[in-house]
């Protein structure tokens, strides 16, 4: 289920304050669209692992073989 | 005598010619050291000119090769280093106000194997900012501008690389590629670019963006020139954690013994990522121009290049703030925007999402691996446009659509980017050849029949003194 803006707009922030890391006010939507963009791409890292394609065949318990 | 100013020398033809005895080190570094002082005010390829010691060192060669000691094809040979490669005693700032009274008091390994060598160290070249931000206009230095047209990119990371050895000022730079960083801008400049097998040239001494992305190779006006630096720039580094001590071949011996037989699979799946039409059709007409010359030319596909740069900007950008991140937290003012902002991406990655684009680089570098049991090459684009403007370039924290070059970068594999003609515009056209681990013997011979074959390597571009690039703010 897709998280809603609000739960991002909280990960974005909390990310960035976990790290020290200080963005400028009229920086912060362009930084917070990047973080969507790279969200976005390497989610199928993970979408696409299966137990299948893990070689002792323990990947995950939450998932059934393919 | 050879008359420099003809045309610039390749590194061959500089060895010949100190050889017979129509030319001399001293001569041909003097010649680069004016040629760099009369034209890169408009290219600012360079960031520091090591004129003395480049005196130095083409005096002691002069004098070594006079007296019967020849240490290689490199001896004698003009070169720069981009500047996050250590040198001793030397200025290295990674182009970054961070670094920019930094003097390291050792040479990174490749400085010391090309000094041992013979060659002759021009000076440190342009970078984007930590091999990562840029062109970027708010830096200690401005960003290094394309000798085809100075209003267009060069491509980075290795930017002052690909425009000095494109201007002519040198023959050989070296650069360093986490993704696309020495074949972008070979591409874009119109000249080979090799990233060698990861492990193959050491990385000690040279400022990390990401441990297991992260390659040394060189740029040069020919792909022959980049077989003789590598056999130079290979081998072994007990210091580099990387490093591989699979044996070195001599790589000038295969380089001219053509590519009759040789199985390559044409990648035309990267097409599909925006590519442009001339560049399309200049890469048919080299792949037709390929099979002419014997090779075998099979279409091979490969996982989408959305799942390679999944996981390629995944690991960059993790591996990228366990570097940088205490940094950016205590003294963010010393980075440019751009780069403070990429390496901040990190921040987003979690221990969870490190794991599962490794798992995926794993499973990606199988399917890389599958198709070269049935091809001894794979030819793809190398970028999906000519170098486009400098002031369109999109300067943004992250970039979902990296070149077609990443890939490589994830499974290790070598790639070389070398030039395959023109745009209607003048700007080069390029193609990617990427070979099986350690085998870059291959990937440079093809490269070599290539360009022995075709006329692209005699059109060299038109400097300008008068071209006066944007200010520095």
């Amino acid at each position: 289920m897709p998280l809603p803006e609000t739960s991002l707009e909280t990960e974005f922030e909390t990310c960035l304050a976990r790290h020290g890391i200080v963005i400028a006010d009229e920086r912060r939507e362009v930084m917070f669209q990047a973080f969507l963009a790279l969200r976005g791409l390497i989610a199928g890292n993970r979408d696409r692992l299966t137990p299948a394609l893990e070689p002792a065949f323990i990947h995950s318990a939450t998932r059934e073989p393919a | 005598m050879i008359d420099l100013a003809a045309k610039p020398l390749s590194i061959a033809a500089a060895g010949r010619a100190f050889r017979d005895g129509t030319l001399s080190p001293i001569a041909l570094a003097t010649h680069c050291l004016a040629q760099i002082h009369r034209y890169d005010g408009a290219l600012h390829s360079v960031l520091l000119m090591t004129e003395e010691r480049a005196l130095e060192e083409a005096h002691r060669a002069e004098t070594e090769l006079a007296a019967g000691l020849d240490r290689g094809p490199l001896h004698g040979i003009p070169y720069g280093l981009k500047d996050i490669i250590d040198t001793a005693g030397i200025r290295t700032t990674c182009h970054s106000q961070r670094d920019i009274d930094r003097v390291p008091t050792a040479d990174a390994e490749v400085a010391i194997r090309l000094r041992e060598a013979g060659g002759v160290l021009l000076g440190k070249m342009a970078t984007h900012e930590f091999a990562i931000g840029g062109p970027s206009f708010d830096l200690p230095f401005p960003p290094a501008r394309n000798p085809w047209n100075p209003d267009h990119f060069t491509g980075g990371s290795s930017s002052g690389s690909g425009a000095a050895v494109a201007a002519g000022f040198m023959p050989l730079a070296l650069g360093s590629d986490t993704g696309w960083s020495i074949r972008l801008p070979a591409a874009y400049c119109g000249l080979a670019g090799l990233k060698p097998t990861y492990g193959r040239v050491s990385r000690r001494g040279v400022a990390p963006l990401s441990y297991t992305l992260d390659h040394l190779g060189p740029l040069t006006w020919t792909v022959e020139d980049c077989a003789l630096a590598m056999q130079v720039l290979a081998g072994f580094d007990a210091d580099d954690p990387g490093s591989s001590r699979n044996a070195v071949p001599d790589y000038q011996e295969t380089l001219d013994q053509g590519i009759s037989g040789l199985k390559i699979g044409y990648l035309r799946q990267f097409h599909a990522v925006g590519c442009d039409r001339e560049l399309i059709q200049g890469m048919d007409t080299a792949m037709a121009k390929l099979a002419s010359l014997g090779a075998e030319i099979v279409e091979v596909t490969l996982p989408s290049m959305h799942r390679f740069q999944a996981a390629q900007q995944a690991i960059l950008a993790a591996e990228g703030f366990s570097i940088h991140g205490p940094d950016l937290q205590s003294r963010p003012e010393t980075y440019g925007r751009n780069a403070f902002e990429r390496l901040s991406m990190g921040a987003f990655i979690s221990g969870a999402d490190y794991i599962d684009a490794q798992r995926a680089a794993r499973e990606l570098t199988t399917a890389v691996e599958s198709v070269f049991e049935t091809v001894d090459l794979i030819a793809s684009a190398a970028v999906p446009t000519p170098a486009p403007r400098i002031e369109d370039v999109e300067v943004v924290p992250f970039r979902s659509q990296p070149p077609m070059t990443a890939p490589f970068n994830l499974t290790g594999h070598p790639a070389l980017s070398f030039c395959c003609g023109y745009s209607d515009t003048g700007l080069p056209l390029s193609l990617q050849l990427v070979g099986r681990y350690f085998d870059e013997a291959t990937v440079l011979r093809t490269g070599h029949a290539y360009e022995l074959a075709t006329s692209w390597r005699e059109r060299r571009p038109v400097l300008s003194e008068s071209k006066q690039a944007e200010t520095v703010i």
